[in-house]
């Protein structure tokens, strides 16, 4: 059993091997050793917390992946944003929340966990023009006009991909 | 509070590598920090098609580049398709282009449809050292043939049109360095015959890792085949697709039985995917059909040309010998249309099948309703059998 | 829990400047770096982990306000650029305080203190690896993706700042690093006890600063070999050369052979024990060259005295040596041919020496001595060069030459097979010494062991099969089977064809006695006068050496019904066959009634016709002898001789033969059957006159055997081609093909080819 401490203090007792869905979490265990130390999460508020570790939870046993799975991941040709239907009810959560399990993922280092936050995201905004966009997330426009319209021109080839 | 507005970079780009073409657009024109996060998966694959040709957009595109020299290190990928270009408008894009790739020192995968761009934009790609992927017209003549034997560390090589040079120095490119090569694609050859094939056959001996084998051919040319004693050691996908159906003769079709049983013979323990296409269905026979279902005994994937209309009872029966057959293609062209209770009675008999394909309609095992098979992207003569 | 959990806290905020940050970074790397023996708690782990982390994605903060545009580097490489130059200059700093205590240590302090913070160093480079896990992943692979050179990993980073302020700054000064190492392998080369241990650390660690820029994960050995290996290896060759040299100065060849295979022994330790493997080569092929290729030649020349004195650990040692090295053997191997001619030859001049100047050896001593050389050295051969094929070969070589000619043999090539061959004959005769079945089996053998190296083997059949006929005709074989074994092991080494006469021998001797038996039984049935015992052979005239008598002979009354019937018998059943009574091979037997004792007398035919005179006679004159037997007066003399010699008859008067009235013998069976002089002397000469008939015959044969293959020939080639088919059999003189080409041109059985002078064609 491990014992973790959020941001706001509270503490999580989680079977090691839920905890180690977080390669973060692994890396520790096995660099410092066991011991009975409370392992301190000053990134992650237990409400996030809480929401990471059912995920780590339902996923536990699973097979990590690869340390060199980023390499093959980045070939975005090949990405789909399909998500299955457990991890859909799942990142079912409110934008704010979201972005929380995406930092939170990030952080710990859940590469499965981000994928999904990541892929939730991109499915919001596929198909929306910038405006809209900004309206989703509540984004202030901080180009000049100028800088809008050279963008606009120097990326203009890639609309009819 | 956490939002898009505040998520740091690294999850901004995570998410932006989930988006491309004009999505990733879109979220470019958003704000400084989403145009940041875009850029680099904006410029991951670059390229142009015949759209941009009309509108010059294409010079954009390298315009840009040149401008900002640092976004060819984000590219990974480039893709150019043919578009007629002539007088100084040719000459700024070739160099521009050129000036593109040789900047480009992560590419990965090249793809050029151009064999007069090619015979200008192939020495650039020697020095890098990443490139694993090429997808290029094999239309070549001798000299820019001989750039090819430079290029190495390849994981897949596609070549359309492939030219007598080309094929004749595939067996010494693959030996000098290619043996890493994972994929070979031959498309619409000028014809396939047993000169051709030799060359292909001869790689296998260099090529321990291929996975992936795909011919087309514009016509088959001769009716005998070589006596080869070559197998690739571990083929898992193979297609052979033919182009020109109204000259198929009936001497060929014993070539083609010929054909199938070399490949499909010697590679059965370890085919996966099997797709033939282009071929009217008086050839396939339900016979050979279940011989395939019954020998490749890893085979998931089955393309084949046979007309499903009327004979789902003889076909079911034929595709039921195989234990692990996922998906069924009809490939037949012209065929006549097919109804549900045929579908479903097929898969019925086939108990691991979860997918029908034809007439560009799937089914799947779940919705009995068809659907339209999605359009490939752009011009698919390079389609990866895997794929 | 709530204290120990806040505690962590302490630490800076998300969005602190670098300053602050790098400051608690650098305290907690220091941490670890120095004094992890102390520990690190998990908060201090994660507290390190998240200011990093913090920080890396902290990017957002900047580019505001700055120029915008596409080709803007991310503002999170500009912090993450920041980290990993503090990283760098944390090192620096670090490594250069440790490295300022080297300057005072030498040699295994040295090494002890650079071992020592190499493990110290590398486990604390390992944990800040990970802390700095997520500026790996983003920060570092972005630039390396995008052909930065010079940026690593930070695990890569810290050894890169070892190798460059540590590692360098150490060896620059005189090679001390390597210079330490090298001296304490020169200690333990000089026999002192080291720590092998502390030597493998550091070499390992010459082996983890190698690096291939473009492809961090392979390994590169560029440090290992410029600062170690070559050095190393160069120590070493000025190390063995002056041992080397120096140990030969003051010992024996024998001692230096030992001495240097138990260095190359302790050098193949060596590696296994603290090098890299990929070094073995290098040296091993280094001490190979210092330790045996610089001092060959003198080995080459004591290799004789270690075979005179027969010391064979010592010679398997050179031998092991040399065969190290390219070429080494060669001479030895010519050397020990030389060897073993010589003792070959020695063995023969020392046998003829003993024996009377008589032109006679004996052939069991002749054999005997030839076996013992072989044998002997064959020993070596298999014992001290572990049977290797070119000194079997040199052994095969010597053999051939000693054994075909030698002191007994002079220039004779005949010689050696005659002896060779009527040894065997001595050792399967009846009443031979060697009677147990196992010795004479041995004994056979030792004569295959010399038969393989007979040149002329054609001679050694012909010897081999009259002696043959005789053990068969005369019924003194020792035994079927032994006789059947030797042929299975000339049929084995010479084939079929070799031995087919010599079955063919047996085959006739079977069917005689079958033929006797039934002849006989016929006899009963007919006759009732058959009052003398007669027994016949009826041989092959192809497979038997036997000559018919020269002389005349009137056959005896007393035996003439026999000679009839059995003549009459014989055509009813072979219709056609010729029968030549061969007189001279015959034997028989007489019994005495003249005498108050009644012996048997066994006799030739000669003396038969001789004897049965005496029935009719007291008293004969050569003359009337002559008469009566039609035999020469010149044979007649000798086998009147040895009657009168065995008291027989006697001879008073010249000329005058009279019949002993009081002859006496203590046996009562006598053999009178000695062979006369002219009989014993024709052997030799039958036999070489048969060799060279048959010689004639092979020669052509075996020419015509090639042309019909290969219809036209040129004739240097067709005379090679002859002495390659014919040599296994005898060595084929030229002149003697050419006489047999001329001949076959005669016949007609080969043409010249029109317009060449020396190309022939085979005549259909």
């Amino acid at each position: 059993m491990v014992l973790l401490v959020t941001s706001d203090n509270e503490q999580f007792v989680v079977d090691k091997d839920v905890a180690e869905r977080s390669v973060l979490i692994k890396n520790m265990l096995e660099d410092v050793g066991e011991s009975d130390q409370p392992i301190p999460l000053p990134n992650v508020s237990s409400s996030v917390l809480k929401k990471v570790l059912e995920y780590c939870e339902h996923h536990r046993g699973e097979p990590l992946p690869a340390a060199d799975a980023d390499q093959n991941q980045d070939d975005s040709r090949k990405r789909t944003t399909d998500i299955s239907e457990w991890d859909q009810k799942f990142i079912t959560v409110d934008q704010e929340m979201l972005f929380e399990i995406i930092l939170a993922a990030n952080y710990l280092d859940i590469k499965p966990l981000l994928d999904v936050g990541c892929k939730t995201v991109a499915n919001m905004i596929k198909g929306k023009t910038p405006e809209e966009i900004r309206k989703l997330f509540n984004i202030v426009n901080d180009f000049t006009p100028e800088e809008e319209a050279q963008i606009k021109k120097e990326n203009e080839w890639a609309e009819d991909r | 509070m956490v939002s898009a507005d505040n998520i740091n970079l690294d999850c901004l780009g995570a998410i932006c590598a989930y988006l491309s073409g004009p999505d990733l657009v879109a979220v470019s024109l958003t704000s400084r920090s989403f145009l940041v996060a875009a850029t680099p998966h904006l410029y991951r694959t670059i390229g142009c098609n015949s759209i941009h040709s009309v509108q010059y957009k294409y010079l954009s595109l390298f315009e840009t580049i040149q401008r900002h020299p640092q976004l060819a290190l984000h590219v990974r990928e480039i893709d150019l398709q043919v578009f007629k270009l002539v007088g100084t408008i040719r000459k700024q894009f070739l160099k521009s282009c050129r000036n593109t790739i040789e900047n480009s020192i992560g590419l990965e995968s090249f793809s050029c449809e151009s064999s007069e761009f090619l015979d200008y934009l192939l020495p650039s790609l020697k020095k890098l050292r990443q490139l694993r992927t090429i997808r290029i017209s094999g239309n070549l003549e001798d000299n820019p043939a001989q750039h090819l034997l430079c290029l190495t560390g390849l994981r897949e090589i596609s070549l359309n049109s492939a030219s007598w040079n080309v094929t004749d120095q595939l067996p010494k490119w693959i030996r000098s360095g290619n043996s890493t090569l994972t994929t070979l694609c031959l498309f619409q050859l000028e014809s396939l015959n047993e000169g051709i094939l030799k060359d292909v056959l001869q790689t296998s001996q260099y090529t321990p890792n291929i996975k992936s084998l795909g011919l087309s051919c514009l016509k088959m040319s001769s009716n005998s085949l070589v006596d080869s004693n070559f197998t690739f050691s571990d083929i898992q996908h193979l297609a052979v697709q033919f182009w020109e159906i109204n000259t198929f003769m009936t001497e060929n079709v014993s070539f083609l039985n010929l054909l199938l049983k070399l490949l499909v013979g010697s590679h059965r323990s370890s085919l996966r995917t099997l797709a033939i296409e282009g071929l009217s269905r008086a050839v396939m026979d339900i016979d050979r059909l279940s011989f395939i279902a019954r020998d490749c005994r890893k085979l998931e994937k089955l393309t084949i040309p046979i007309s499903i209309s009327k004979r789902s009872e003889p076909l079911g029966v034929a595709l039921s010998s195989s234990a692990t057959l996922r998906t069924f293609k009809d490939s037949a062209l012209r065929n006549v249309m097919v109804k549900n209770q045929e579908i479903i009675h097929i898969m019925n008999t086939v108990p691991s099948l979860e997918t029908i394909e034809e007439n560009h309609r799937v089914w799947t095992r779940n919705i009995r309703y068809p659907s339209s098979s999605p359009r490939s992207k752009g011009n698919n003569w390079y389609r990866n059998p895997i794929e | 829990m709530t204290t120990a959990a806040s505690s962590t806290f302490n630490m800076p905020p998300p969005g602190a400047d670098l300053a602050t940050t790098w400051a608690y970074l650098e305290e907690g790397v220091d941490h670890i770096m120095t004094k992890l023996q102390t520990g690190v708690s998990y908060s201090k782990y994660m507290s390190l982990y998240t200011v990093a982390y913090n920080y890396c994605t902290s990017s957002k903060m900047h580019g505001q306000g700055d120029q915008v545009g596409l080709g803007q580097r991310t503002g999170a490489n500009l912090m993450g650029a920041d980290l990993y130059n503090n990283l760098i200059k944390y090192f620096v700093n670090h490594l250069r305080q440790l490295r300022e205590v080297t300057d005072t240590l030498q040699d295994e302090a040295l090494l002890t203190y650079y071992a020592q913070e190499w493990d110290r160093y590398t486990t604390g480079a390992n944990y800040i690896n990970r802390l700095f896990t997520y500026l790996n992943r983003h920060w570092v692979k972005r630039e390396r993706d995008e052909g930065r050179k010079g940026v690593y990993p930070v695990y890569t980073l810290a050894l890169v700042q070892w190798r460059q302020n540590f590692f360098t700054h150490i060896q620059n000064k005189n090679q001390k690093l390597a210079g330490a190492i090298l001296r304490l392998i020169e200690r333990q080369r000089n026999g002192e006890t080291i720590d092998q241990g502390l030597v493998k650390k550091v070499v390992d660690s010459l082996v983890s600063l190698g690096l291939d820029e473009s492809d961090i994960l392979k390994v590169s050995h560029e440090v290992y070999k410029e600062h170690f290996e070559q050095p190393f290896l160069d120590a070493t060759e000025k190390y063995y050369r002056k041992e080397s040299e120096t140990f030969l100065a003051e010992n024996s060849i024998p001692d230096y052979l030992k001495r240097a295979e138990e260095r190359l022994r302790e050098e193949e330790d060596r590696v296994e024990r603290y090098l890299n493997t990929n070094t073995r080569k290098g040296l091993i092929s280094k001490c190979e060259h210092v330790l045996i290729r610089e001092h060959a030649e003198r080995m080459w020349e004591s290799f004789q005295e270690l075979l005179d004195y027969d010391k064979d650990e010592d010679l398997q040692r050179m031998y092991a040596l040399l065969s190290r090295i390219p070429e080494g053997l060669d001479p030895l191997r010519k050397k020990f041919e030389e060897h073993v001619k010589k003792a070959g030859l020695n063995a023969v001049s020392k046998l003829i020496g003993q024996n009377d100047k008589e032109n006679d050896v004996d052939p069991k001593a002749y054999v005997d001595a030839l076996l013992e050389v072989h044998h002997k050295n064959a020993e070596t051969v298999s014992r001290s060069f572990r049977g290797e094929a070119g000194f079997v070969a040199s052994l095969d070589k010597a053999c051939r030459e000693f054994v075909n000619k030698n002191a007994a043999t002079g220039t004779s090539t005949t010689k050696s097979p005659e002896l060779l061959a009527k040894h065997a004959d001595a050792l399967l005769r009846k009443n031979n010494k060697m009677a147990e079945e196992e010795d004479l089996e041995g004994a056979l053998n030792k004569v295959m062991v010399l038969f393989k190296y007979i040149d002329d083997k054609d001679v050694f059949q012909s010897f081999y099969t009259t002696r043959l006929s005789k053990r068969l005709i005369h019924g003194v074989s020792a035994s079927d089977e032994a006789e059947a074994s030797m042929i299975s092991k000339l049929k084995e080494a010479c084939g079929f064809e070799y031995t087919n006469k010599l079955q063919r021998m047996f085959t006739d001797m079977s069917l005689s006695k079958d033929l006797t038996d039934s002849f006989k039984e016929r006899m009963q049935q007919n006759h009732d006068d058959m009052d003398i015992t007669f027994s016949i052979m009826v041989l092959g005239t192809n497979f038997w050496p036997l000559n018919a008598p020269t002389n005349e002979f009137v056959i005896p009354a007393d035996i003439l019904p026999t000679y009839q019937r059995f003549s009459q018998y014989y055509q009813t059943k072979h219709s056609g066959r010729k029968l030549t009574w061969l007189w001279n091979y015959s034997k028989n037997e007489l019994r005495t009634n003249y005498l108050n004792q009644k012996y048997i007398l066994m006799t030739s035919s000669w003396q038969m016709a001789v004897l049965l005179q005496y029935n009719d006679n007291d008293t004969l004159s050569l003359d009337e002898l002559v008469t009566a037997t039609n035999i020469s007066k010149d044979i007649l003399k000798q086998v009147l001789a040895t009657l009168v010699k065995a008291k027989i008859l006697i001879n008073e008067e010249t000329d005058q033969y009279d019949l002993n009235p009081n002859y006496k013998s203590k046996k009562i069976r006598i053999n009178l059957n000695t062979p006369i002089k002219a009989e014993q002397k024709a052997e030799a000469t039958d036999v070489l006159k048969t060799v060279d008939e048959d010689r004639k015959y092979v020669i052509q044969a075996t020419i015509v055997r090639i042309m019909k293959a290969r219809k036209t020939m040129k004739n240097q080639q067709l005379i090679q081609e002859v002495i390659a088919q014919i040599s296994q059999r005898f060595s084929p003189k030229i002149p003697d093909i050419k006489k047999a080409i001329d001949h076959l041109l005669e016949k007609e059985y080969i043409e010249r080819v029109d317009g060449t002078r020396d190309t022939f064609a085979y005549v259909a």
